[in-house]
Parts: C-alpha cells; sequence; structure tokens
C-alpha cells in the first residue's frame, strides 16, 4: 500500500503560533491540505439537515400570502430577521408517507416507500456525502437528540446517531491520546484485518456462487466501506486536526440535561456551525427528537412530550403550548442561521452562503397524522444560486385548491385539515425539493427518490 | 405486520371457503380474482391499461415480491375509496372490506415466506445481548454494548430483536464491532495490570471533607453521634467518581462489588426510601444500575451489598427517588440549603433542629420526617473482580511467547473453533496465519502479533453471525437440516441467548445431540442458571416492554408514577414469568392468576399489603385487588397508553398481537382527519370519542375486531390505576361511568374484564398455539410461514398433553422437529 505523506505541508498552527498574528490571515496555499485543494473545495458546498417531529400547530404556522411580500406566519415570526436568507415552503409532500403516520421520519430524507415489502432508500444527505467525502475528515455527522437518525445507506440501512454534545465534540474535534504513529499503526492493522475478513467472505462466494450467499452482500459493502474510511482516516493523519478555541470548546464540549432544551438544541447548533467552520464535515442531519419521544421544554412552561401536545382533541391549552413550542424551536433554528451568517469559513466567507439549511417536519397535523402540506424552510445557500425571499407554495398553484380555510379566529375546520392530509397538489413531492438540494451540492443527478422534476428557487 | 398468522388464518379461510364452494358452487377465487375482474380491469387491463397498470398482468405469485408494491397500493386506493371512480360500479362496504382483508393477508403471507427463505447459507446476527452474552462467556469479558458509542442498536421486529432478516449492517456496524473486539481483548488480556482496587468512604468524607470543623461543632453541642449524610429526593449526590482510586481508566472496567451503611427514613404513610445508584440524568435523576429499597431504621442501620459492571472511569451519583421531591415547597433554595456543606450538620433525626436552627426541617416537631430520605454512614467499593472461572476460560488462549508456529496456529485454531462453534479447518485460518507471519517478519512480538490474529477471529463473520448451512461443515449443498454443532448453537442461543458451553459442545461432537441425547441436554439447560437469559430476554421481547415508559406519563395527571415505578413496573411481567417458568405453571396463569410477583414499590401501587422486604416476591391476590395475569399488570396497561390517556386501540392490537400472534391490517392512508372536538362540551370517555370516529363504514369493519379487546381494560388509566370513572380534566358534567364491556370477534359478549378474562380462558388453545408461535420465531429467528404448519401442530400435540404447562412448551420446541429443521 501506498500512503502519501502529507508531512511536508507547514501545520498551520505552527506558522500562526510563529508569526503571533491573527486568525484572519489568508491560507498560504501550501496549509491547505492535499485533498482539499481541487477546484471543487475552492468554494465548498454544505448542507444542514433539521427535523421537527409530529408536525406544526398548522393554524399559526401556515404562511396565507404567497410571494414577495408575504406575511410572515405567528410561529415562523423569529425568522423575519431571515426574510432574504429563507425561503418557506408549503404544499409538498412524500407520496410515500402519506397515511404512515410517525413512519413519516424514516423517508423524510429519503423520499421512500414505507409499505410491507418496501426497504428504505438512501437519504438525500448521504447522496450528498458520496461526493463530499473526499474532502473532508468525516463524511457526515447525525445527531439525533431522541430515538434514529435521519441519514439511511443505500442498503437502507439507518445510520447510528449520536445525541450527547461532548460526544460529538470528541468525535469531531479530539485527538485520540495515542498519537500520530500509534493511531496510523492501528488504522493499518484495521484495514489489515477488514482485508482478511472480506477474503473469507470471497472465499464463501467461490464455493457456493454468488447468489447464494444469503445476507452477505450486506455484509460485504460495509467491511469494503468501513475498509476504505479507514484508509481514508489514515491519509488524514498527517493533517492536524482544527484548533478549537477555548470558548467554543467550553461552550460545545460538555453535556447539558434535556431540561434545558433551548441550551441544548443551541449547543448542537453550535457544534454544526464548528464543524463547517473547520470543514471537518460538509453535511450534517439533526433529528430534535423522535416522533415518539421528543424532548418537553420546562423552560418554556411545557413539561407534556411534544407527541402529546400534537394529539391536542382540539384543546386550546394544548393548542397554545404546541404553538409555543413551534415557535420556540424556530427561534433556535434563526440563531443556528444567524451564527452561520456571522462565522467564515476557512476561504473567509460567510458559512451560510455556502450551507444550505432545511428545517422541517414529515408531518403537518399531528392530531390525525396529517403528512401532506409538510412545514418546511428551506435556507442559505446564496452563493450556490439558491434565490430566496418568496414564500414557495404549492397549494396555491394546483387546480382546486382555494384557501387555507382559516378564518381570522383560526377556527378549527376539517377543510383545513384536509389540505394537511391529503395532498392538494398530488405533483409536489418533496423528493423534487431534495434532489434541487442535491444538485446544488454537486451530486450530478437528474432524480432522486419519486422526484419528477427539480424545483426551481 | 405479523405475516405468519394472517398467512394461517387465510389458509383456514381457504378451507372454510372451499367447504362453502361445494355447498354453494361459490369459489375461493371469486372474491379475490372476481372483484378485480368487476372492478378494476376494465379500466387497468387490456383495453384501457390506465395509470400505465395492468392488474390482470400483476405476478399471483405473492411469494415472490417483485409486485407487492403495486399490490399494496391496490389495497390503498381501494381503501380509501379513491377506487374504483365514483362514475363507475361501486362495490358494498362488505365486498370491499373481503377484498381488502384477503389481498392483505396474500401479501401479508408472501412477505412471511420471503422472510421466511433460508439461502443456501444463512447468516443470523447476533444481537447486543446475544454478542454481550458470547464474549463473556467465551473470554469472561464483561462489556456493555449499550453504552454510548458501542453496538448500534438492534431492529425490533414486534419486539424480536434477533430476526434474522432484520439485522442489517451498514459500514458503522462494522468499525463498531471491531472496536468492540479490541475492548474485549484489552479487557480479557489487559496490558497493564489491573489488580481489584478497594475504597472506603465515610459520611464524613462523601459529605463534609473530612468533617474536621463541623465535629468542632458538634463538640460544642455535646453531640457524640457521629455526622452522617442525608440523602433527600430533588438532588443527586456523589457516589462514586473514579480519581477515589487513584488513576483509573478503561483497562479497570468490570465487576465492582459495592456495600452501604444506611438507614431509611420514612414519613408517615409514605413510601420507604428508595435509593438509586446510576449516572446523573439531571439535578434530581440517575439512571440507575442499582435500586433498593432502604427499609432499616434510623437506629438500627444495616449494610447492603450488590455487585455492579461499570465501564471505566465513570461518575456516579445517589438519587432518592420517592413521588414527593424535596422541590414541592422550598424549590432549589431549600434544596441547596440542606446540599450545603456547612450549612446544614446531620446526625440524628432528633437533633436537626438544634444543629440547624435557621435551615429548612426535614422532620416535622414529632421527629417524623416529611420526605423519604436516606442516611448514609459510608460507603464501599472494590474491583474489579475477577473469578477464577473467568480466568479459566481466557487461559491458554495465547501461546507462549517462543512458539513455534505450528504451536501458533494450534492455539489459533482451538480459539477459532469456540468462537465460532464449530469445526475450523487449519486452511481458513491460513489468511490469518500469513498475516501473523508478516506482522512478527516486520518485528512485532509474538503476543501482539498473535492478538491482532484472534482479533480477526471476533471480527470475522464467523463470530458476529450464527452460520447456518456454510458449506465448510458439510458438501456444498443445500442442507435442509441443521448439523449437530448448528443446533447445538440454535438451542443455547434460544435458551441461554449466548453460545453453547463445553458439555454441549462435546454432546453435539459426539453426534449425541438427538432423542434421548437431546432431551438429556434440553433439561440440563432449563434447570441451569443461564435460563435465566431466556426468561429476562424472551418475556421482554415477546411482551414488548420495550414500549413501557415510551410516552412518559404526564406529571400532572399522574404525580404518583416515578422512575421507580416504572423500572418496578418493566420487570413485573419478567418475574411473573420466571416463576410461572420455574414453577411449570400451566399457560392459563397468563390470562388470569390469583398471585403476582411484586416489590414493596408495585405493593403500595396497586394497594397490596406491604411486604416484609422491598425485593420481588410472589404475593397472593384477593378479587378485590382487581388484578391477576399480564393484562392488569401497570406495565402492559401503560406501554398501551400515550402517557395521557389509554388508548383501547393500542391496547386491541397488543392483545391481538401478543396474546393471539394476530396482526391486524394497517389503518388505510387517507383517511379523513380526525377533528379535533373542543373540550368545552359534556365529558365523554375515550371509547365514546372513538365510536364517534368509527361511523366510516370502513374503519368500523376493522375497529370491530380490535377495539372490544381494548376496551375490555378501560377500568384501568393510563398508568394502569383501577378506576371506576374516567377522569376528564375538563368539560361540563361529572366524570363519566367505564364502560368495559363488549363482544368478542364472533359473538361472545362480555361484561367487564374478568368476563373477558374468562372468553379468553376458553380460548386457551389458541393462546397457548400463540404463545408456541412466538418462541419459534425467537427460536429460530425469522417470520414463520406455512410451511411450518405440520411442525408446530406436532409440537402443540406434545404441549397439550402435559396441559401446556409452560416449561413443557418450551421443551416441546426445543425438542421438536422444526427446531432441527433451517
Amino acid at each position: 500500500m501506498n500512503y502519501l505523506s502529507q508531512r511536508w505541508r507547514i501545520d498551520r498552527r505552527h506558522a500562526l503560533r510563529a508569526m503571533g498574528t491573527c486568525i484572519s490571515l489568508p491560507m498560504l496555499e501550501c496549509m491547505i491540505p492535499l485533498r482539499a485543494a481541487d477546484k471543487s473545495t475552492a468554494s465548498p458546498r454544505r448542507s444542514a439537515f433539521i427535523y421537527l417531529a409530529n408536525g406544526v400547530h398548522s393554524l399559526n404556522y401556515q404562511i396565507l400570502s404567497e410571494g414577495k411580500d408575504y406575511e410572515f406566519s405567528k410561529s415562523l415570526k423569529p425568522l423575519e430577521k431571515h426574510r432574504d436568507v429563507i425561503t418557506p415552503i408549503s404544499g409538498l409532500h412524500h407520496p410515500g408517507a402519506i397515511g404512515h403516520h410517525h413512519n413519516c421520519i424514516n423517508v423524510f430524507l429519503t423520499g421512500g416507500k414505507l409499505g410491507p415489502s418496501d426497504r428504505n432508500t438512501i437519504s438525500v444527505d448521504q447522496k450528498m456525502a458520496e461526493v463530499t467525502a473526499e474532502h473532508t475528515r468525516y463524511s457526515s455527522m447525525e445527531i439525533a437528540l431522541t430515538q434514529g437518525s435521519l441519514a439511511w445507506t443505500a442498503d437502507g440501512v439507518q445510520l447510528p446517531a449520536s445525541r450527547r454534545c461532548s460526544e460529538i465534540f470528541s468525535s469531531m474535534f479530539e485527538e485520540p491520546k495515542s498519537g500520530i504513529e500509534a493511531q496510523r499503526k492501528a488504522l493499518r492493522r484495521k484495514a489489515s484485518v477488514l482485508d482478511d475478513n472480506l477474503a473469507e467472505v470471497r472465499q464463501l462466494e467461490k464455493k457456493m456462487g454468488a447468489e447464494d450467499k444469503g445476507r452477505l452482500d450486506q455484509y460485504l459493502t460495509s467491511v469494503r466501506e468501513a475498509e476504505i474510511r479507514t484508509r481514508r482516516a489514515d491519509t488524514w493523519l498527517d493533517t492536524p486536526l482544527p484548533e478549537i478555541s477555548d470558548a467554543d470548546r467550553k461552550r460545545t464540549n460538555r453535556d447539558i440535561p434535556k431540561t434545558q432544551a433551548g441550551e441544548y438544541f443551541r449547543t448542537v447548533y453550535d457544534l454544526m456551525v464548528l464543524a463547517f467552520q473547520t470543514d471537518v464535515t460538509r453535511v450534517a442531519t439533526f433529528s430534535l427528537g423522535g416522533e415518539g419521544d421528543a424532548f418537553s421544554i420546562p423552560e418554556i412552561g411545557i413539561t407534556e412530550s411534544r407527541h402529546q401536545l400534537s394529539h391536542h382533541g382540539g384543546d386550546p391549552g394544548y393548542m397554545e403550548k404546541l404553538t409555543n413550542y413551534d415557535t420556540f424551536a424556530i427561534e433556535q433554528f434563526s440563531y443556528f442561521l444567524t451564527r452561520l451568517a456571522e462565522t467564515k469559513d476557512l476561504n473567509g466567507q460567510p458559512l451560510l452562503g455556502s450551507t444550505m439549511a432545511l428545517f422541517g417536519s414529515g408531518m403537518c397535523y399531528g392530531h390525525s397524522h396529517g403528512n401532506a402540506n409538510l412545514p418546511l424552510v428551506l435556507a442559505g445557500g446564496s452563493d450556490l444560486g439558491l434565490n430566496h425571499g418568496s414564500h414557495l407554495d404549492f397549494n396555491r398553484s394546483a387546480t382546486g385548491f382555494d384557501g387555507y380555510a382559516l378564518d381570522p379566529e383560526g377556527a378549527l375546520t376539517s377543510k383545513h385539515y384536509q389540505i394537511c392530509g391529503r395532498p392538494v397538489n398530488t405533483d409536489a413531492h418533496m423528493s423534487n425539493l431534495l434532489l434541487l438540494m442535491a444538485q446544488r451540492m454537486g451530486v450530478e443527478t437528474d432524480s432522486f427518490g419519486d422526484s419528477n422534476t427539480a424545483i426551481t428557487l | 405486520m405479523k405475516g405468519f398468522h394472517s398467512g394461517i388464518m387465510s389458509r383456514y379461510h381457504f378451507a372454510i371457503l372451499a367447504i362453502i364452494m361445494v355447498a354453494t358452487g361459490a369459489s375461493a377465487k371469486e372474491t379475490l380474482e372476481g372483484f378485480l375482474e368487476t372492478h378494476c380491469v376494465s379500466c387497468h387491463g387490456p383495453e384501457k391499461e390506465k395509470g400505465d397498470l395492468r392488474i390482470d398482468l400483476l405476478s399471483r405469485n405473492f411469494r415472490m415480491s417483485e409486485d407487492s408494491h403495486f399490490w399494496a397500493e391496490v389495497i390503498e386506493k381501494v381503501n380509501s375509496g379513491e377506487m374504483p371512480p365514483e362514475d363507475e360500479l361501486q362495490p358494498t362496504q362488505e365486498e370491499m372490506a373481503n377484498f381488502v382483508a384477503e389481498l392483505d393477508a396474500k401479501l401479508k403471507e408472501g412477505k412471511a415466506a420471503r422472510m421466511a427463505a433460508r439461502p443456501a447459507v444463512a447468516h443470523y446476527r447476533l444481537s447486543r445481548k446475544e454478542y454481550q452474552n458470547t464474549v463473556y462467556d467465551l473470554l469472561g469479558v464483561r462489556y456493555d454494548p449499550t453504552k454510548p458509542g458501542q453496538l448500534n442498536e438492534d431492529t425490533l421486529w414486534h419486539g424480536f430483536e434477533r430476526i434474522g432478516s432484520e439485522l442489517s449492517l451498514s459500514p458503522s456496524h462494522i468499525d463498531r464491532y471491531y472496536r468492540a473486539a479490541e475492548i474485549v481483548l484489552d479487557r480479557a488480556f489487559p496490558p497493564e495490570s489491573s489488580e481489584a482496587r478497594k475504597i472506603r468512604k465515610t459520611a464524613s468524607e462523601l459529605r463534609y471533607a473530612g468533617g474536621e470543623k463541623q465535629q468542632e461543632a458538634l463538640e460544642r453541642f455535646g453531640i457524640e453521634r457521629p455526622l452522617r449524610q442525608l440523602l433527600f429526593p430533588g438532588r443527586v449526590q456523589p457516589a462514586l467518581q473514579p480519581h477515589w482510586f487513584g488513576k483509573t481508566g478503561p483497562e479497570h472496567s468490570g465487576l465492582y462489588k459495592f456495600r452501604i451503611q444506611a438507614s431509611g427514613i420514612r414519613p408517615p404513610g409514605g413510601q420507604p426510601a428508595h435509593l438509586s445508584i446510576g449516572k446523573k440524568t439531571g439535578e434530581e435523576n440517575v439512571d440507575g444500575i442499582i435500586e433498593f429499597d432502604i427499609t432499616a431504621l434510623e437506629d438500627h442501620p444495616e449494610i447492603y451489598e450488590f455487585e455492579v459492571f461499570l465501564e471505566m472511569p465513570i461518575n456516579l451519583d445517589f438519587a432518592v427517588v420517592a413521588t414527593d421531591g424535596v422541590d414541592r415547597r422550598g424549590g432549589a433554595a431549600f434544596r441547596n440549603a440542606i446540599a450545603s456543606r456547612n450549612g446544614y450538620l446531620f446526625t440524628h433525626s432528633s437533633e436537626t433542629l438544634l444543629l440547624n436552627p435557621n435551615a429548612p426541617q426535614m422532620f416535622d416537631d414529632k421527629g417524623n420526617g416529611i420526605f423519604s430520605t436516606v442516611i448514609l454512614d459510608w460507603i464501599e467499593w472494590e474491583g474489579p473482580l475477577v473469578s477464577e472461572e473467568e480466568k479459566a476460560r481466557r487461559r491458554g488462549v495465547f501461546p507462549p511467547d517462543d512458539a513455534n508456529l505450528e504451536e501458533v496456529a494450534e492455539h489459533l485454531q482451538r480459539f477459532a473453533e469456540r468462537a465460532w462453534r464449530r469445526p475450523v479447518n487449519r486452511e481458513e485460518l491460513d489468511k490469518y496465519l500469513a498475516s501473523y507471519r508478516a506482522d512478527r517478519e516486520a518485528g512485532e512480538k509474538t503476543a501482539d502479533a498473535y492478538r491482532a490474529a484472534v482479533l480477526r477471529v471476533l471480527t470475522s463473520r464467523h463470530f458476529i453471525y450464527l452460520v447456518e448451512g456454510d458449506p465448510v461443515e458439510g458438501d456444498a449443498v443445500v442442507r435442509e437440516r441443521l448439523t449437530d454443532r448448528e443446533l447445538a448453537s440454535r438451542l443455547s442461543y434460544f435458551l441461554w441467548s449466548s453460545m453453547p458451553d463445553d458439555e454441549l459442545f462435546a454432546t453435539a461432537r459426539k453426534g449425541a445431540l438427538s432423542d434421548d441425547g437431546l432431551r438429556k441436554e434440553i433439561d440440563r439447560m432449563l434447570t441451569d442458571e443461564r435460563i435465566n437469559r431466556f426468561i429476562d430476554d424472551f418475556s421482554r421481547q415477546w411482551l414488548q416492554l420495550h414500549k413501557v415508559g415510551m410516552f412518559p406519563p404526564d406529571k400532572k395527571l399522574y404525580p404518583t408514577y416515578d422512575d421507580w415505578l416504572e423500572t418496578s413496573m418493566r420487570n413485573e411481567p419478567v418475574e411473573f414469568f420466571r416463576e410461572i417458568l420455574t414453577k411449570n405453571l400451566p399457560i392459563d396463569q397468563f390470562l388470569e392468576s390469583d398471585w403476582t410477583v411484586v416489590n414493596a414499590r408495585l405493593c403500595d401501587f396497586y394497594g397490596l399489603p406491604e411486604p416484609k422486604t422491598g425485593d420481588f416476591q410472589r404475593v397472593s391476590l384477593q378479587p378485590e385487588n382487581k388484578r391477576g395475569g399480564l393484562l392488569t399488570m401497570g406495565a402492559v396497561l401503560g406501554l398501551t397508553s400515550d402517557g395521557t390517556r389509554h388508548r383501547p386501540v393500542h391496547r386491541g392490537v397488543w392483545l391481538s398481537e401478543v396474546i393471539l400472534n394476530k396482526t391486524p391490517p394497517p389503518p388505510p392512508a387517507n383517511v379523513d382527519p380526525i377533528e379535533p372536538v373542543p373540550p368545552e362540551g359534556d365529558k365523554v370517555t375515550v371509547r365514546k370519542r372513538l365510536e364517534l370516529h368509527a361511523t366510516d363504514a370502513n374503519c368500523a369493519s376493522c375497529h370491530a375486531n380490535i377495539d372490544p379487546l381494548g376496551f375490555a381494560w378501560d377500568n384501568y388509566d393510563a398508568i394502569g390505576q383501577w378506576r371506576e370513572r374516567e377522569h376528564i380534566p375538563k368539560g361540563k358534567g361529572e366524570d363519566p361511568v367505564v364502560d368495559a364491556s363488549g363482544v368478542m370477534p364472533g359473538g361472545r359478549p362480555f361484561q367487564n374484564t374478568n368476563e373477558f378474562k374468562q372468553l379468553l380462558l376458553e380460548d386457551r388453545e389458541k393462546v397457548a398455539r400463540a404463545f408456541i408461535e412466538h418462541l419459534c420465531t425467537y427460536a429460530l429467528r425469522r417470520a414463520l410461514s406455512f410451511d411450518d404448519e405440520e411442525e408446530l401442530n406436532a409440537i402443540q400435540a406434545e404441549a397439550e398433553k402435559s396441559d401446556y404447562r409452560v416449561k413443557d412448551i418450551i421443551r416441546a420446541v426445543a425438542v421438536s422437529d422444526l427446531i432441527k429443521k433451517r
């Protein structure tokens, strides 16, 4: 095996220390890691996906006016200051999720099917990671505060999620104590062990014929991919880990009890910003909590679980709390956007321009599991050619649509809830949005999931 | 969806229809094909081909999955009323329901057949629990795969953790198996020695930093009693900090002995003090790994002793769990005052007022505790403890340092045979030995190079999967039966959740694993200590206990619910199962019993007389206790609720799946949204609301089969408390009276829970059959199908001979013909 050594490069940390200067110093070319030096890295592209379980209280969430001069709804108000860099989207759905209740989280980023004989398909973040992985130390990060992650492999296997901030921090930024040589030895040993494990399977193939080897396909691709990652990790060994300032370290490298939900959400967002800023990864998914077990938020007086609030049964108290919860979650998302806007990447550009952030839920109306008219906000990525500033409403353009059936008092009407349960515009697939994002990330494809066109923005 | 049962059902269905056919000339085919012909093919057939769909050409071979997604869509469209379109001939509701039921059954049958399909070589990945047990039995190493960053969670299939087709693999799994193998090896053969160490901390050291200054204060008051530490609900306090031992790293992980001298204060009418020790999860709570009630009185403290596995370094805290925590009155200031090192001194309840005149009081003027508290005198931790037996399992794994290649190969072969649970040919290890040689030539020491070889054995597919049908063991032909070695593994993973032991290996090697030899082994396994793993694992998976606490109960509606109650609830069905199995009681006891197995917390919760000790124990039940059998246990009633309300539909589905092994079809997509009913109106029960919604004939036909099974438990609320009236927080009028009556599918009526239980008991044959099917799914690690029916009948006939006693049922499964087949 031939390993590229990058030892001759100047360690950026040392250079800075020697020059005694501040971080805004332009990067000298020889400091850019080898793999990062090709042209696509000149302006990295990044994506983040944030999931809010159980839908929203749509009566207070739904934006009623379309186009440029739309008026923010009550729950979306916290995003008003980002008006120019966001696009709220109404009327999209995943055909495969309709009627599948809480399983909608499993296809949120895949556009897959949930039928009895279906296997999930690759999630868009992993599709993106296929093109970004070679540029970064880690191909993607998966965070879920409760239950499973949003990320799925091409084999339809759900990737495991991290949930503790200290764990996320150390997995991204902490150097194993053993030192580079010991790590290299360990990685090479691992690669060689995996190699032998693979050889063993091939032996079986020889004996049995490939079609008869049972569940080994998955095993084979998994071991092979693990081996590639091991070798990739080896090539990264000589690139020093990004230096994290004491302030950042202190803020993010700690565990926050779930009773402080806001602090928890913000810290995870900080970790994502830090990961993008230092370019350790370019793809991140973040589930604020699973469909069955999203946090309560005692700091704003919500002691009920989110699932419980979403089945409000028409109780005004519950509906108010659900609205407050939605607003609170959107406020934290707004914080994320602010942090992305004020943080510069390694090229000195604001992160927000090169980062697409999608916030949303696989459900709209939780009380009866309405999986249409998904609440979605796409933000950032202006440098990737996204034109924001309007409310993009796929319901309005559909024939037969005559308004959201909200009267001024916000009374409950089954007509409104039908919009949230049955797609008004059956062609408006959420996969079309995921396709747009994939394309802007540099994935060369003209379809994703069950897309029928790419959304233009 | 549990395909198997519906498969069986539809076969019965066919049988019945076939009989009718003779009488009336109707054919089974007509229901499905007739419907398609009348309502579908005219548009989706050779003439029109609407939506590019030719229903006449869709595959009727439901065992192959090629067209099943089209069929699923057909169900959806018909179910939702979308098809046939309005301007076409409309089927009756009944025709529609029959069509959907039949097509659904066929799809499930097909899916089950696919899930049950066995390739020439089948690989069943070990579940986390099995991996954990296997490395323990192999090397005497304790390893916790559930710790964050360790092995991924297993995918559940109806609660079962070990269904082969569900246990998939991603690159991250491979990484984690690799890391796990490294940890296991480090622990078995630590690079640096980690002798057991012991530390002791007194209350003075724990609470008062040695307590010299505080001692002076005591002397001023002339108090002779020593300082003690007060643990109270509402604030955790340190129980273990790794630096107490000195330098502590992962190599110190292992079994620790914990001892504590303590006593408890129990407020009049309140709960005994419950101490929970574990990782802190918040200001008030820990994730308990040691849990117990402290019943010793203040003047007669007792020493309590536990053994627990710790992954070092770890911080543990004490939490006193009680419904009434010390924040209901004075909030944080109150807790801070009592937790303050200098502000609050404790020696004895009679002396607190004297010592802490200005502090918040924990005792009333008669000296009674206001809260449940624990008084701690001292604690001890000792570990890691390694038993002789554990050491014995590691002995001889490594070759001596001066071993030649042949000796190394012999050692590796011997280890691989145990780890892979089968004979291993030397050539299978060629690659490993080549890597060993390469490492040695590169200058590695024998031990280090050999360690890498052992690592290869532990990350091999032969270790992390149960492999059945491997040509290594026989000819390269597809085998229908297991070899004796494979059978030994299947049996040991069935009954012990782990690898076979030496004796079982030996029996298999001798080829004596049939007839009397098999029976003898099964009897030995059923009485071995390790059967407890089966009891824990099977009962948890069968009863879907992972759902307990999934939707945490609302604190305001259910103030008596706390962590300890939840843990106790989760354990009750397991302990109940243990009693049934150990005593070999008949299956009826699952449905109705005049006893249960509970601890003090549950006695308090169920209103049973308080037991002498806090632990789980068998107690008898009276009719007025309103309990008996699995179905009235807090765990079952809670896991079928959503934290706020009981959910009759969930309860019906649970009963149907778990007790009868029948999975109702899923609800159709596109049902009209349930319009919320604002709660200002008259108070109505959940049942009434459901009935309002179930007016849609499409919904009603299915719900008529599910809901009554749930309504029968309406007298129990969302955490399982008995009630006569359903508490409705808002609305007009009195809380409505509960109606737990109903009609079984098939027409037998019942008035209440007891009558319902009697009806289930009348169906004990079916319940036994369902239990056998669950056991077989668990043992065979796959969904069952049509093809298994005869063998299942044979098992049932065998089990019936002993009146369906539970241990005998398990034995019948273990010695059955089915279990010897792939």
